[in-house]
């Protein structure tokens, strides 16, 4: 039961008669009246089960675009059917204008659609469906709800993905397709072709040329199906906000970013969330098998408010890989956090694996350290700035250790990264 | 197949028919007898509870020196009684079938008494005043004795109703032998009771209030001559003076407070609007609570979300900076700031990091034109120990490092 508008506005027309009598006892029994006649009303309104209603939710939206759920609404009595729907969504699913109202004839349907904008990542649900159908009155009727549960995975941004062009020519620069017998550290022995004027004569296949009657060259092309472990970091550090997101939203962006990368080079790319345990994780060779499964892992992946497990991260990419990796630690180095392992595990996977730390940057420390007004910003500043001396001196431990080390703000670090990545794959050093 | 049956085939959902009235009610049951109880109880609270006043001569008031059995006998017998405490407020439409009753007159001042003498209709003082008798004029003389009681020895034939009466004083005397009556007279000729006939309109003066009182009333004739005096007509209006009253008595068609000075402020009484206006605000706020459901009631119940924590990543530092502040760490701070400044220009100036002080002291003068002993002593030197020095300190190293990056 509830009641519209005009019944109040009934009710405050009894003023009238009130004052011409001046007597309270007419706007009680105007309001006697009124109250009487939107029970009526409310009776006489079409019971609930004379809707349908289906919600249709597509699986999932990229964060940043807009999707539409829809609803169909059928009118199952011989009668008119009149009222409202409220399609009601969590607040951060971002759904705009939820509540249509519908003037269905007997037996029709409709198509009724809500616009969600998401404004978060992960999992955002549904609540119930609300149906008002409005008495033969208007001045009042019946209300019920449909419990749903409808989720809509709203996937990583990937922002990043704008760096992909520009990563891929260079990409295609080490790779065979731009310079086919370029030989050195980085490439590996591809196939013989025939000796054409302008290659390189080092090049040539003596053994194979002595067989045949043609002189033979030896091709080579970059490394391929290496493997690469990207581990993002989902512990407390990652929870803490940089701009407007957590340190994570970051960190996916540059795991999506470096995954696309190398699954174009022809790598082989593993993906796995963890703090004390595994979060998430997504494997593939090929981009289009590989980014769509880590968008669903990664979408669902939330910062935890624990203290990672370093030596637990350590045994798992032990026990995943079985030769030498590219492993790249999506994390912050945190000054704090000398004593957390990270440094230890580092220097174990640096034995077998080429590590990277990628670690996200804070840009208010930088404006922390540079603000000068009184006594308490200068604390703070050289706060900020003690604290930047040792995460350099971290990161030059690290560097020490053998790992490449990313430092970057939250929109830099995936093109970093992928420079890193381009920079270590050119190298030979994956 | 009914609508019904393929639309559920389709993939509709259709609303479960809500649970019957009965087990709603009876799901509901704690609290309907809770709302029971609550209207009992405020109904049973109205029944019993009257108006109370302690105001003596209070219709009102059922203490001793109160007038409420007056008012309940009066009432008993038909008369409409009304308690006014302003005499603004009396509004006496039809003063012909009107008793006006003016207790205590000897609290009021001379433009209210002179305003309740222009009253054409009937009125009866309880109680009287020096000042009330001198505006009534007519040789009326004041005499306080405290006396017996005395036959009625009078023609008004209430008085002689009521034979005796516990009046005592003060008393009433007169000079003139036509317009008024003067009953229960003393030997003097001074009496407790009087009447005076005007024209059309009579006025009856109790001396001694208390015989309206209710402990007194049922003594000797107090109560044949009290309401016989007060029952004359079908209205009566009582006026109790309430203790801020300085308005005057206003009569409905003629010109209001004649030979008086206007009141001293106007107030925004009732009266002054139209009448029902109050009836209107009162149906208006009745709609009011109409409106109040109208938009209460939800569409449905809300969507609760989890929503994460919100911590700033820089707020370590910031915790770092405030401890330092606590501590009034002068010489730490200076120190991270300065180590800040060396990183950076050693970086700049292609310094390594491993290299002695004397190295990039060195390469630091080189490139700012600055003596080695003055950048020493700024980045080298004794670390200082107030805030002052340390901001002068931190102003000096900015200078320092722009001048390091434009040489």
């Amino acid at each position: 039961m509830y009641i519209t508008g005009w019944t109040a506005l009934l009710a405050a027309f009894g003023a009238v008669p009130t004052f011409l009598a001046h007597d309270r006892a007419v706007a009680w029994a105007w309001m006697v009246g009124v109250v009487g006649l939107a029970l009526l009303d409310a009776l006489l309104a079409p019971v609930a089960a004379g809707i349908g209603v289906k919600s249709t939710v597509p699986r999932s939206v990229r964060l940043g675009q807009a999707t539409e759920a829809s609803l169909s609404i059928a009118n199952l009595t011989r009668g008119r059917l009149r009222g409202a729907i409220r399609d009601a969504w969590e607040p951060s699913a971002g759904a705009g204008a939820n509540r249509h109202r519908f003037d269905l004839g007997p037996l029709e349907t409709r198509k009724l659609t809500t616009r969600l904008t998401p404004t978060r990542r992960g999992d955002r649900h549904s609540g119930d469906l609300t149906v008002r159908l409005d008495g033969p009155l208007r001045l009042a009727g019946r209300q019920r709800s449909i419990p749903r549960r409808e989720t809509l995975r709203v996937l990583p941004e990937f922002a990043s993905r704008r760096h992909l062009p520009s990563r891929l020519a260079l990409l295609r620069e080490i790779d065979g397709l731009a310079s086919v017998n370029m030989r050195g550290a980085g490439s590996e022995f591809d196939s013989l072709r025939e000796y054409v004027i302008g290659d390189d004569v080092r090049n040539i296949d003596w053994r194979a040329t002595a067989r045949r009657a043609e002189v033979l060259v030896k091709t080579f092309r970059p490394e391929r199906d290496r493997r690469v472990f990207i581990l993002v970091d989902t512990s407390r550090l990652s929870a803490g906000r940089v701009g407007d997101a957590p340190r994570l939203d970051a960190s996916i962006e540059a795991a999506l970013l470096l995954s696309a990368l190398a699954a174009h080079a022809g790598d082989r790319v593993q993906v796995v969330a963890f703090d004390r345990r595994e979060r998430a994780r997504a494997l593939g060779s090929t981009s289009p098998r590989l980014m769509p499964a880590l968008a669903e892992a990664l979408a669902v992946a939330q910062p935890n408010l624990v203290e990672p497990d370093w030596p637990g991260a350590v045994h798992l990419i032990q026990d995943r890989l079985s030769q030498r990796a590219l492993v790249v630690l999506l994390t912050t180095i945190d000054p704090s956090g000398l004593d957390n392992g990270l440094t230890d595990a580092v220097a174990s996977l640096g034995k077998r694996h080429q590590v990277v730390v990628a670690s996200v940057e804070d840009p208010e420390l930088a404006d922390l350290a540079s603000t000068r007004g009184d006594a308490t910003d200068l604390y703070g500043a050289a706060a900020a700035e003690r604290g930047r001396l040792e995460t350099s001196a971290l990161a030059m431990r690290m560097r020490q250790l053998g790992a490449e080390v990313v430092r970057g703000l939250p929109a830099d670090l995936a093109p970093s990264l992928a420079d890193a990545y381009l920079r270590l794959k050119a190298a030979g050093k994956l | 197949m009914t609508a019904t049956d393929i639309a559920r085939v389709e993939g509709y959902t259709i609303p479960e028919p809500g649970p019957a009235l009965k087990s709603r009610l009876w799901r509901l049951r704690y609290w309907i007898v809770v709302a029971l109880a609550f209207v009992a109880i405020v109904a049973l609270a109205l029944a019993r509870a009257t108006p109370s006043s302690s105001e003596a001569l209070s219709t009102w008031n059922p203490e001793p020196d109160g007038s409420m059995a007056v008012a309940e006998i009066l009432r008993d017998q038909g008369v409409r009684i009304r308690e006014i405490g302003y005499l603004s407020r009396a509004l006496i439409s039809d003063p012909d079938a009107t008793t006006f009753v003016i207790t205590l007159p000897s609290m009021l001042s001379d433009d209210q008494i002179a305003s309740v003498l222009e009253h054409p209709g009937d009125l009866v003082f309880i109680g009287i005043s020096r000042d009330l008798l001198q505006a009534l004029g007519d040789g009326l003389s004041y005499w306080t004795d405290q006396g017996y009681a005395f036959s009625a020895a009078c023609d008004d034939p209430d008085a002689i109703a009521a034979e005796f009466t516990t009046a005592s004083s003060p008393r009433i005397g007169s000079d003139r032998i036509g317009g008024t009556t003067v009953c229960f007279q003393d030997p003097n000729g001074y009496g407790t009771y009087a009447v005076i006939d005007q024209y059309e309109r009579r006025i009856i003066l109790i001396t001694d209030p208390v015989i309206a009182m209710n402990e007194n009333l049922s003594k000797e004739g107090n109560a044949a001559l009290v309401l016989r005096a007060l029952g004359k007509h079908r209205t009566l209006v009582w006026y109790s003076r309430a203790l801020d009253d300085d308005t005057t008595l206003v009569v409905p068609g003629a010109p209001g407070n004649p030979g008086g000075p206007p009141p001293r402020e106007i107030e925004a009484q009732p009266g002054y609007l139209p009448t029902g206006t109050g009836d209107a605000l009162f149906a208006l706020g009745l709609a009011g609570l109409v409106a109040a459901f109208w938009r209460g009631r939800r569409m449905g119940a809300l969507v609760s979300e989890p929503l994460p924590v919100i911590v700033h990543a820089s707020e370590s530092a910031r915790g770092r900076g405030r401890l330092y502040r606590r501590a009034k760490s002068t010489g730490r701070a200076s120190a991270a700031l300065r180590a800040a400044a060396a990183e950076r220009m050693g970086r700049r100036l292609g310094v390594p990091r491993s290299a002695e002080p004397p190295a990039l002291i060195a390469a630091v003068s080189r490139a700012s034109n600055r003596e080695a002993a003055a950048v020493e002593r700024l980045l080298y030197g004794p670390p200082p120990t107030t805030e002052p020095d340390m901001m002068v300190l931190a102003k000096e190293l900015d200078t320092l490092e722009r001048e390091v990056e434009r040489p």
